[in-house]
């Protein structure tokens, strides 16, 4: 049964305070004046073309990120160092089983550890040392990982590693067309070990990973909450938010699927593809639902994946 | 201009001003709203697709230009003088009318104001409401319940009553 107030002198609200707003006052004058200010409003274009311009430059952004650094393939240069020179930094990554060489010279390839530590740096100068020319590489033996060795006089070398199960490694030179062999000593971590991220760090970023989930909504409602902003009841801003989002992360995970096949070497870009979702889901809030909001969660979120991108890196690069 | 444009806006010109009036409080500002209001209709007249009444929508156009005044005010709020002169006919008018709920409804902060002013002048329900605000019923109703709550206090006990109760 509905609840209603009244008010002594009026039989309901409505009437009341129609009384109380007084006699009509929308008026042929005033009507009049309506008339004038709408035929003298300027014809807006037909499409706000800011917000349309402002998304084609932010895919453009992304689109020109990815151009500059992408790096697939890496051509040997000429070299002076030896292979047992110290070391600055290597690039690393595991070989495929097609054999090919997918090392990339640059820091953002998923796929490709640039390598800075110290430790990881000492131990494959230790593997690079103890080996001895031999003629050719064992059939038993499996390709491990491709490296690029970054040396301090400035030269960089193509290494392939081969392993067998008899704790012995075949370093094989690109640039040189030169086999080396060692054997693992006790103290020797292999080559696989040595590239791969460790595993505390890598529990720790999966951690990190965790809590941000976790954190978000929490976040974003005391966000919210400071800034007086309620809740809207519907996720979306319009039905064609709902279609085009939904699309848009399906295009996302096919294209992701597709890029893992045509380019499995650059999980990188292929991961910039996790952005188109969200930069349109924040295309929409902040052109048609901007009074509520929701796009302040949709940035949040593109600025989340960008450190967690930029901290797999790092971590790869440091631990 | 269109015939049936002139038409709408003798039909609904007067609610519309006085919906936005209740909300921006301002004569002046509540024609500037329905000015909008018409020229939001006459540029896209295809824009009302039928689902509702004529007059629902150019309410729901009506809320969504005061807030957009309401919010434009809050933004300058720094260039604007200070009143400090009302008309005399304005304080003859006023002084002439008996205006307790007004006055009362005024006093309320704007969120708890249009919920009143939603469901009980415009009488929509509260899944209405909450459609044409964007906050789930919940909210509506919780809002409707603490508006008549505040209401109360503003008003005399001999010019306010609870008839029923009883659920939205």
């Amino acid at each position: 049964m509905k609840k209603i107030w009244r008010c002594s002198y009026m039989e309901n609200f409505k009437q009341q305070l129609d009384d109380e707003l007084g006699a009509k006052r929308f008026d042929a004058a005033m009507q009049a004046r309506v008339t004038t200010y709408i035929e003298q409003a300027p014809t807006p274009p037909r499409k706000d073309l800011r917000y349309i311009f402002t998304m084609i430059g932010a895919i453009a952004l992304v689109a020109l990120f990815l151009l500059v650094s992408l790096n697939p393939s890496y051509t040997q240069p000429q070299i002076s160092a030896a292979i047992n020179d110290p070391i600055k930094s290597f690039y690393a990554n595991i070989a495929e089983d097609n054999g090919e060489f997918k090392v990339v010279t640059s820091d953002f390839d998923l796929n490709t550890s640039h390598i800075r530590n110290a430790k990881k740096i000492a131990e494959l100068q230790m593997l690079l040392t103890d080996v001895t020319a031999v003629k050719n590489i064992p059939k038993s033996a499996y390709h491990d990982v491709n490296l690029i060795v970054a040396y301090d006089n400035g030269d960089r070398r193509a290494l392939q590693f081969y392993s067998d199960d008899t704790m012995h490694y075949w370093v094989y030179d690109i640039a040189t067309k030169t086999t080396y062999k060692g054997a693992y000593e006790d103290e020797y971590k292999s080559i696989y070990d040595i590239v791969t991220i460790n595993s505390s760090a890598f529990f720790i970023f999966l951690l990190c990973m965790w809590a941000i989930g976790w954190l978000l909504p929490h976040v974003t409602k005391r966000i919210y909450k400071r800034l007086g902003v309620e809740k809207r009841s519907s996720k979306y801003v319009s039905e064609r938010h709902c279609i085009v989002s939904i699309g848009s992360f399906i295009f996302a995970f096919i294209g992701y699927a597709a890029a893992f096949f045509i380019a499995p070497h650059s999980y990188l870009y292929i991961l910039a593809l996790i952005y188109i979702p969200f930069i349109v889901d924040f295309y929409y809030e902040y052109r048609y639902g901007r009074a509520y909001r929701q796009y302040i969660e949709s940035a949040f979120k593109i600025v989340l994946i960008s450190v967690v991108l930029i901290g797999f890196i790092y971590g790869k690069t440091y631990f | 201009m269109g015939v049936e444009l002139q038409k709408v806006m003798t039909d609904y010109g007067e609610y519309c001003l006085r919906v936005a009036y209740l909300y921006t409080q301002d004569w002046l500002a509540a024609e500037e709203v329905v000015q909008d209001v018409f020229l939001a209709y006459a540029m896209k007249p295809d824009n009302f697709r039928g689902d509702s009444a004529l007059k629902t929508y150019l309410v729901k156009i009506t809320v969504h230009k005061s807030h957009d005044y309401l919010r434009k005010q809050k933004k300058w709020w720094h260039l604007k003088l200070p009143m400090t002169v009302v008309s005399a006919a304005t304080t003859v008018e006023k002084k002439s009318e008996q205006t307790m709920l007004l006055d009362a409804l005024n006093q309320l902060p704007l969120k708890y104001r249009e919920v009143l002013i939603l469901y009980y002048y415009e009488e929509l329900n509260t899944t209405e409401i909450s459609e044409m605000l964007g906050f789930s019923v919940n909210t509506v109703k919780t809002r409707l319940n603490r508006a008549r709550k505040a209401l109360k206090p503003l008003l005399n006990e001999e010019d306010l009553e609870v008839l029923l109760h009883g659920e939205f």
